[in-house]
């Protein structure tokens, strides 16, 4: 079925994330980090993050992070971000 | 910058969370439609920034997750206005004041004029005043176009003028008009020139275009004397039919001009120096009006020579707004004076130096030096130099012709 509603979505031309509710991940330098399309938060200290996502988990490592704004849609981690993992399930 | 903008003006909350999975009351939160900004782990809690509206709504929320959440401090126009509900008179007090603020940001507090260099700005801002244009006016309603008019048609000199007003600023650019001297390209169609010796010298070229000229190359002429005349000789004055007619005369005259400058400088001097002890007095400027502020600071009025510098700050609403209140400080730096002597190679020294700068500032730049010479002797205070000095330069000025034929003669 999914394999089905993927190979629709590729043949008409349309935005997977949204179709398919996929996490999107933008990182601005080392900076800041702009995920949408989260489920929740899981973890959350000074030195990492971690995000419920439909497929998985994102794990954030760095320092001094900081959550600028979270809401249903998305959320902006600013801080020194040292590495993003993905973590299908 | 709106962002925080529209947060203030719907108010929010710093809250502190704490208890056993503050994550989970987040994502709960955040499922209901909740907004967290500024989220930052503190120890074991958190702190983060709510609005006003999401704060009531997650209340019920502590209760399911068992999480506990701290109001710390209330931000925002909502939270100001209900504190100023309970203080009427600051309230009034501070709506007069921005009301204050407004009244006095609409009127005009200071004048800048840019582009002047043959101009006098004081002569500018008098004819302004007198037309309505001050200091004090009302900023709106001013009609740039009749003030750019009336400067043109008051000042020959003004090519082009702009008026316009940045905050309470009134800048009026100027450009210039080009100096008509040595040079007939400038001048209008309907002026008869004489050409004039600009300075005394030896004329060694001259070059006519037009006009009669009254000397030739060899000839001493004195600053002032007419070279090139516009009036021409028509007929003879034997056959009775003298008459003249003026034209635009145009020269260009080369002369060898001498100069002779003389210096003194006294061996004995003063060499002064600050000894870091200051005093001074403030004085405020409100609308115009000073009122000194009678109170001294610093060491005292004792001093015996002192340098005074005054400093004024003008109070203002960033750098457009300047308001009609100014400060100014007065400050006198005490001064030692010190007796020294020179040598008469430095008097000489300072001879040479003082002779490049006046003859810098006398005899300019582009002027082709043919002698300099400079000698000195020895008085019993002082060194006296003398500078003789020999130039090639243009000496040709024009200048309106005397005239007092009728005008029937002149055309």
């Amino acid at each position: 079925m999914n394999s089905l509603k993927r190979r629709i979505i590729q043949a008409l031309e349309l935005p997977a994330d949204i179709m398919l509710d996929l996490p999107v991940v933008t990182v601005t330098g080392d900076e800041e980090l702009v995920l949408t399309n989260h489920r929740g938060l899981l973890e959350y200290g000074a030195g990492h993050v971690r995000l419920g996502c439909s497929r998985g988990q994102i794990k954030i490592f760095g320092t001094n992070l900081i959550l600028k704004e979270i809401t249903a849609e998305s959320i902006v981690i600013a801080g020194k971000i040292d590495k993003v993992l993905w973590e299908g399930s | 910058m709106f962002i925080k903008l529209w947060k203030f003006l719907r108010g929010y909350v710093k809250i502190e969370i704490s208890g056993f999975s503050v994550e989970r009351f987040l994502s709960r939160a955040i499922g209901e439609g909740a907004v967290f900004w500024d989220l930052q782990r503190l120890g074991g809690k958190f702190a983060a920034k709510v609005s006003r509206a999401d704060f009531a709504r997650i209340q019920i929320l502590t209760q399911k997750t068992g999480s506990r959440v701290v109001a710390k401090s209330f931000h925002g126009l909502p939270y100001l206005l209900a504190r100023l509900r309970k203080r009427l008179f600051l309230a009034i007090g501070g709506l007069v004041f921005i009301a204050g603020l407004v009244l006095l940001t609409s009127f005009i507090w200071q004048i800048d004029i840019e582009g002047t260099n043959r101009l006098n700005n004081a002569e500018i801002l008098d004819f302004l005043a007198e037309n309505d244009f001050a200091l004090g006016r009302f900023r709106h309603g001013v009609v740039y176009r009749d003030i750019e008019n009336l400067l043109l048609l008051e000042f020959e000199d003004m090519a082009w003028a702009s008026v316009s007003i940045v905050g309470t600023r009134a800048v009026i650019r100027v450009v210039e008009t080009i100096e008509a001297v040595g040079d007939s390209r400038f001048r209008g169609n309907d002026e008869f020139t004489d050409v004039v010796a600009a300075k005394d010298g030896v004329i060694v070229y001259m070059a006519t275009s037009a006009g009669k000229p009254l000397f030739r190359p060899g000839d001493v002429v004195a600053a002032g004397e007419i070279v090139v005349a516009s009036r021409l000789d028509v007929g003879t004055a034997e056959e009775g039919n003298l008459s003249h007619r003026y034209v635009r005369a145009d020269a260009a005259v080369w002369a060898r001009v001498y100069y002779r400058m003389n210096f003194e400088i006294p061996f004995a001097y003063y060499e002064r120096s600050f000894t870091g002890r200051r005093a001074w007095t403030h004085s405020l400027s409100v609308g115009g009006r000073d009122f000194r502020i009678p109170l001294n600071f610093g060491a005292g009025d004792d001093f015996i020579y002192y340098e005074t510098i005054e400093s004024r700050r003008q109070a203002r609403l960033g750098a457009d707004y300047p308001l009609p209140l100014s400060r100014t400080q007065t400050t006198n730096y005490e001064i030692v004076r010190h007796l020294r002597t020179r040598t008469t190679e430095q008097a000489q020294a300072l001879a040479i130096e003082l002779a490049t700068r006046r003859i810098a500032e006398e005899v300019g730049e582009n002027v082709d030096i043919l002698t300099k010479e400079i000698s000195f002797a020895e008085g019993e205070r002082e060194l006296l130099a003398e500078v003789f000095l020999v130039t090639i330069e243009r000496i040709d000025r024009i200048q309106p012709p005397e005239i007092n034929s009728t005008k029937e003669e002149i055309n």
